[in-house]
C-alpha cells in the first residue's frame, strides 16, 4: 500500500506552428495508502495523461510525483483494452509480468488468480479465443497477481456491456478489498466513479485540471447497493459539476486547451 | 437439386467425390501436362521435349550424380546468400523502422538498391573480385537485401504501441520486450519477406551461374544451350521448380503454422 503526492503538476506539448497545448496544468492531489480514486471527467481533461505519469510510462512533464521510499513499487497497469499478448496463451499472458515466471509458486499463483476472476480452465486458451469480458478479467488476473500496491485503471470496463461491467465493478470491489491496493481509476462514467469510489477527483479540460472533489466515502459505507438512493444523488451532483464546467456536452471534444504561448 | 426437377432433361448428377478445391486443382494440373505434350507433339520432340523424354533425362542425371551436384551447389550458394542478407535485413529493417536518422541516412541507399538492374551487380561483382563464388554470393546479397530491409521496415512500423506500452508499464526488461512482443509481431513480415527473398535468389543465381561460374543449374543450362539440348534445359529447369516449391511450402506451411498457431480460431462452446 501507498499514497501518492502529486503537486503542480504540468504537461504540454508543442503543437506544430508554436502553439502549446497543455494536457494537464497545475494539478494537485494527494492519495491515501489504500485509497480507492476515481479521476471523473470528459475526454480531452488529461485523466490518462495523469495515469500515464503515475505508471512511469510518461516522464516528461512538470511538477512533482512522488511514493513513499521503498525498494520498488509495484505498480499495476489495467488498460481499456485488455492487451493481452494475442501469441501467448492465457497462462502464459500471466507469466509475462512474473519475474519468476518460471517458478514452482508461479504455476499455483496464476492458477490461483484464474480461478479468483472467473476463468478456472482456460489456462491454455488463446486471447482470440475469448470474449472481450473474459479479456479483460485475465487482464485484471495479470495487474493483481503482482499484489499491487498501486493499480492504475483506464477506463478498463467502457468498452463491455453493460450488464458484464456492472458485475465486474462489484467483482473488482471484493478483489481490492481482499489487499486493498491505492487505486487510481479513470472514467467518464459518473455511477461507476460514485459505485467505486473513495473520493471522485472530478477534472475539466481547457486546460486539464481539477475543478471539484466528491467524498463519497463519508456519505456511502461500504459495502454498496446498486439501487442505492445516495448513489444516485451523488452522482447526479457530479453529473452537475461536470456540466459547470461546460465539459461534458458535446463540445467536450473541441480544442479547448490551445494557448498561444508567448 | 433433386433428381425430379431434372428429370425432364433426364440429367442425373454424380456427386463428385473429390473435395472441390483439390478437384479444381488437379484440373490445372491435369490441363498444363496436357498443353505442354500438345506443344511437344507440334513443336516436334528436339524443340520441345515431352514429360516422359524429360522424366528420363533427369533420371539419368541423377543416376550420373551430376544432378544432385549442380543442383547442391545452386542450393549452397542460395542458402549462403541468403541466410547473411536475412540477418543483415533484420538488423538494417528493424533500424530503420525504429530510428527516422537511421532510415534517412539509409534511404538513397535502398532506393538504388532497389533499382539497380541485377545483372550490373553480378557482372561487377565478377569483375571486381573475379569469376569465383565469392562475388556470385555477394552480388546476391546486394540483390535480395534491400527488399528485405524495406519489408521489416514496414513490419517494425506496424508494430502496435499499445503492446509495448503495456510491456513497459509492467517494468518488462528492454531485451524481454524485443523477444516476447516485438518479435512476434515481426514473424509474419519475416516470413513473407523470408519466401519473396528466398524465390528471387534462386531465379538471380541461376543467372548469375550462367554469366560466370562453371557449376549449378545455370552452368548447365548454360552447357545444354550450347549443344542445343532443350532435354537438358527443361530438365534442370523443372528440378529447379519442384526444389524451390518444395522450399516454399516448407515456409508457407510448416513454418507459418507453428508461428500463427495463436490466429487460428477454435470455436468456444457456449
Amino acid at each position: 500500500m501507498t499514497g501518492v503526492h502529486i503537486a503542480h503538476v504540468t504537461k504540454s506539448y508543442l503543437l506544430p506552428g508554436g502553439t502549446r497545448k497543455h494536457a494537464l496544468k497545475g494539478v494537485d492531489l494527494d492519495i491515501a495508502p489504500g485509497e480507492f480514486v476515481c479521476l471523473l471527467g470528459p475526454s480531452g481533461c488529461g485523466k490518462s495523461t495523469l495515469l500515464n505519469i503515475l505508471s512511469g510510462l510518461d516522464s516528461e512533464y512538470e511538477g512533482v510525483v512522488a511514493f513513499p521510499e521503498t525498494e520498488r513499487l509495484r505498480i499495476s497497469y489495467i488498460f481499456q483494452e485488455a492487451r493481452l499478448l494475442p501469441w501467448m496463451t492465457v497462462r502464459n499472458n500471466l507469466r509475462f509480468v512474473l519475474d519468476d515466471g518460471r517458478g514452482s509458486d508461479a504455476h499455483q499463483r496464476i492458477e490461483g488468480w484464474l480461478e479468483r476472476v472467473g476463468l478456472a480452465g482456460y489456462g491454455d486458451y488463446y486471447p482470440s479465443q475469448l470474449s472481450v469480458g473474459m479479456q479483460q478479467r485475465v487482464s485484471v488476473a495479470r495487474a493483481l497477481i503482482l499484489e499491487p500496491e498501486l493499480l492504475l485503471m483506464d477506463e478498463p470496463f467502457s468498452s463491455l456491456d453493460e450488464l458484464t461491467s456492472l458485475r465486474m465493478r462489484m467483482e473488482l470491489l471484493d478483489l481490492w478489498d481482499q489487499a486493498r491496493p491505492t487505486v487510481v481509476f479513470v472514467t467518464h462514467n459518473p455511477m461507476e466513479a460514485v459505485y467505486l469510489a473513495d473520493r471522485v477527483v472530478i477534472m475539466t479540460t481547457g486546460p486539464g485540471r481539477i475543478s471539484h472533489e466528491l467524498l463519497v466515502n463519508t456519505e456511502l459505507p461500504r459495502p454498496r447497493d446498486f439501487e442505492d438512493q445516495r448513489l444516485w444523488q451523488l452522482s447526479r451532483e457530479a453529473v452537475r459539476h461536470l456540466m459547470d464546467d461546460g465539459g461534458a456536452g458535446p463540445s467536450a471534444g473541441s480544442p479547448i486547451g490551445v494557448v498561444k504561448t508567448t | 437439386m433433386s433428381q425430379e426437377t431434372l428429370g425432364r432433361r433426364s440429367l442425373t448428377i454424380r456427386p463428385i467425390v473429390l473435395p472441390t478445391g483439390l478437384f479444381l486443382r488437379l484440373v490445372g494440373l491435369l490441363a498444363l501436362l496436357a498443353a505442354w505434350l500438345l506443344a511437344s507433339r507440334s513443336l516436334g520432340g528436339e524443340l520441345m521435349p515431352g514429360p516422359v523424354a524429360t522424366w528420363e533425362f533427369i533420371v539419368r542425371e541423377y543416376d550420373r550424380g551430376t544432378l544432385f551436384f549442380h543442383v547442391w551447389a545452386t542450393m549452397r550458394r542460395v542458402l549462403i546468400a541468403f541466410s547473411l542478407a536475412m540477418v543483415a535485413g533484420a538488423v538494417l529493417g528493424v533500424a530503420m523502422g525504429v530510428s527516422r536518422v537511421i532510415d534517412q541516412l539509409f534511404e538513397v541507399w535502398v532506393v538504388v538498391g532497389l533499382t539497380v538492374p541485377r545483372i550490373v551487380l553480378f557482372v561487377m561483382a565478377y569483375l571486381i573480385i573475379g569469376l569465383n563464388d565469392r562475388s556470385a554470393i555477394a552480388a546476391l546479397i546486394l540483390t535480395v537485401l534491400p527488399t528485405i530491409i524495406v519489408q521489416v521496415r514496414e513490419g517494425t512500423r506496424a508494430l502496435d504501441p499499445k503492446l509495448i506500452e503495456m510491456a513497459r508499464s509492467y517494468r518488462r526488461s528492454p531485451p524481454l520486450i524485443f523477444r516476447r512482443v516485438v518479435v512476434p509481431q515481426l514473424m509474419p513480415y519475416f516470413i513473407g519477406t523470408a519466401r519473396g527473398a528466398l524465390s528471387l535468389s534462386w531465379k538471380m543465381i541461376v543467372l548469375a551461374e550462367l554469366l560466370g561460374r562453371t557449376s549449378g543449374v545455370g552452368y548447365q543450362i548454360s552447357f545444354y544451350f550450347q549443344f542445343f539440348n532443350m532435354n537438358g534445359i527443361m530438365a534442370y529447369g523443372l528440378t529447379m521448380m519442384v526444389v524451390l516449391a518444395i522450399i516454399d511450402f516448407g515456409f508457407s506451411g510448416i513454418l507459418g503454422r507453428a508461428a500463427f498457431r495463436w490466429r487460428k480460431p477454435v470455436r468456444l462452446a457456449g
